[in-house]
């Protein structure tokens, strides 16, 4: 359910890149995560990257998704500075610009559904307001400034922007998030579509089906909340 | 000349500033008040960063970058600044993974504590409920820890053992713990102020990183802003009135 870990995920499907998942859940007390947070990440979230081969330890899905362009020479997702430093920058722009805004839709929308073990009285309805309405100008800004303009999020060829966006987005289209989401972001549907033609998107994302029951069911449960908002 | 739209109480718009100066690479300053409403801001969002946000570049061949770790990285492609953003795959990968880091956990400063005391636009009650303040100064203090113990416990820089973008973006989030004393209370602000001292009681390796960056080219030039007596005696006077405000915020609960 990570939309992080299924960036990296479908990354390296997309590409053939060979991995081992390993299970780990954040949902967990800390105290069961002790040797995930000791030895892989101080902070306790996934996805986490452990190259055997480098000894090295990574985490933030951004960060782990450009390690593996750079070390299998993905130019054509990431290219190298010396190739197209323009293309790069507005690439690394967008993974940065991610954070604080695309992903809003997880902790708007989602995030209060997926988190069966927190209360639903601890929800604040004034905070998740906030995060819904950077949520929507963020949707605003990808529909109308960047996907009217062209046919991916930064020109007309795939990035890992995409990738990176994708995971965020199609939880929109799957589970039906927002009311008459088709009707408002046009390109962002038409945009999903083409991201479904990738190599591998259906196997990438076979993980979602897992979870359909669950947020529909959770959907009617967390109602009194929602629709307070 | 690059141009550099920001403003000096912009941590983001800081961080970038400074690489300019560490780097020697020239560049204007544009004055942009974020604080200002849209209609006034018409000619910035128009012409350069349509999202309205700070900072942003505009170099010399006419690219414009936002997001200010991106704009780090840019610059250092760019003016060859190896050594502050190393091609090692492995040293890289370290700072990149700050670079995202930093956009959930130390940029919690600001929502946590600067808002507040800048944004007099709005009201102190839609930043208690709205951001989730006590939330966020919880978090903040995972935060420190992390800081304090797995990076800087361990090297000498945040992202490894030597400088790097990655200090120049997490400084200027820090340093207004230091200079603003944001997580204790105390009447002496600015550098070597109560600030300083409670930074040094509870987070050493923070408190010597600190001073290391102060040691820093330009480093007082670009911070000056931050310790200019008009700004102090604002912090102060916001720091007290918000704290009455949260309290009230309690006592209603």
């Amino acid at each position: 359910p990570s939309q992080p870990t299924r960036a990296v995920i479908f990354l390296c499907e997309l590409k053939g890149i060979a991995y081992e998942l390993v299970k780990v859940s954040p949902a967990l007390p800390r105290s069961k995560r002790k040797d995930y947070i000791e030895n892989v990440n101080p902070t306790g979230k996934i996805p986490s990257l452990q190259d055997v081969d480098e000894a090295l330890y990574l985490y933030e899905a951004p960060a782990i998704m450009t390690y593996i362009a750079t070390k299998y020479k993905l130019h054509d997702l990431y290219p190298s500075a010396d190739r197209d430093l323009k293309r790069r920058a507005l690439i690394d722009q967008y993974l940065h610009w991610h954070h604080e805004n695309t992903r809003k839709v997880t902790t708007g929308f989602i995030a209060p559904l997926l988190r069966a073990d927190v209360k639903l009285e601890a929800w604040n309805p004034s905070s998740l307001q906030t995060e819904r309405k950077l949520a929507t100008y963020s949707l605003n800004i990808i529909e109308k400034q960047w996907l009217s303009a062209h046919r991916y999020i930064i020109d007309n060829d795939v990035s890992l922007a995409d990738i990176l966006c994708y995971e965020e987005l199609i939880q929109m289209k799957r589970w039906n998030l927002i009311e008459n989401a088709a009707e408002k972001y046009p390109n962002i549907f038409q945009w999903m579509q083409r991201m479904e033609q990738l190599p591998n998107h259906d196997k990438a994302h076979r993980i979602m089906a897992r979870l359909d029951a669950f947020i529909t069911k959770r959907m009617q449960q967390c109602q009194p909340l929602l629709s307070k908002l | 000349k690059l141009q550099l739209y920001g403003t000096g109480i912009s941590q983001p718009t800081r961080a970038v500033q400074w690489l300019c100066e560490i780097a020697q690479i020239p560049y204007d300053f544009v004055q942009v008040n974020v604080a200002a409403a849209r209609k006034k801001r018409a000619d910035y969002i128009k012409n350069v960063n349509p999202n309205g946000r700070i900072p942003a570049i505009k170099d010399t061949n006419g690219l414009v970058i936002y997001e200010a770790a991106a704009i780090l990285q840019y610059l250092c492609h760019r003016y060859a600044k190896t050594d502050l953003y190393p091609t090692d795959l492995k040293a890289r990968a370290k700072i990149d993974e700050y670079l995202h880091w930093h956009h959930e956990n130390t940029r919690m400063v600001t929502p946590a504590y600067v808002g507040m005391l800048m944004r007099v636009d709005v009201p102190f009650e839609r930043w208690i409920k709205g951001t989730d303040v006590l939330k966020r100064r919880k978090a903040l203090l995972y935060t420190l820890d992390i800081i304090e113990t797995k990076r800087l416990g361990k090297q000498a820089y945040i992202a490894g053992d030597a400088l790097s973008i990655a200090d120049i973006l997490c400084y200027e989030e820090l340093v207004q713990l230091d200079v603003w004393n944001l997580l204790d209370e105390g009447t002496t602000l600015g550098f070597d102020g109560d600030g300083s001292r409670f930074m040094k009681r509870n987070y050493p390796n923070i408190y010597a990183w600190l001073l290391r960056m102060r040691g820093l080219s330009k480093h007082d030039e670009v911070h000056e802003v931050m310790v200019r007596e008009m700004i102090l005696k604002h912090v102060q006077y916001r720091q007290a009135a918000f704290t009455k405000a949260l309290q009230k915020h309690h006592a209603k609960l």
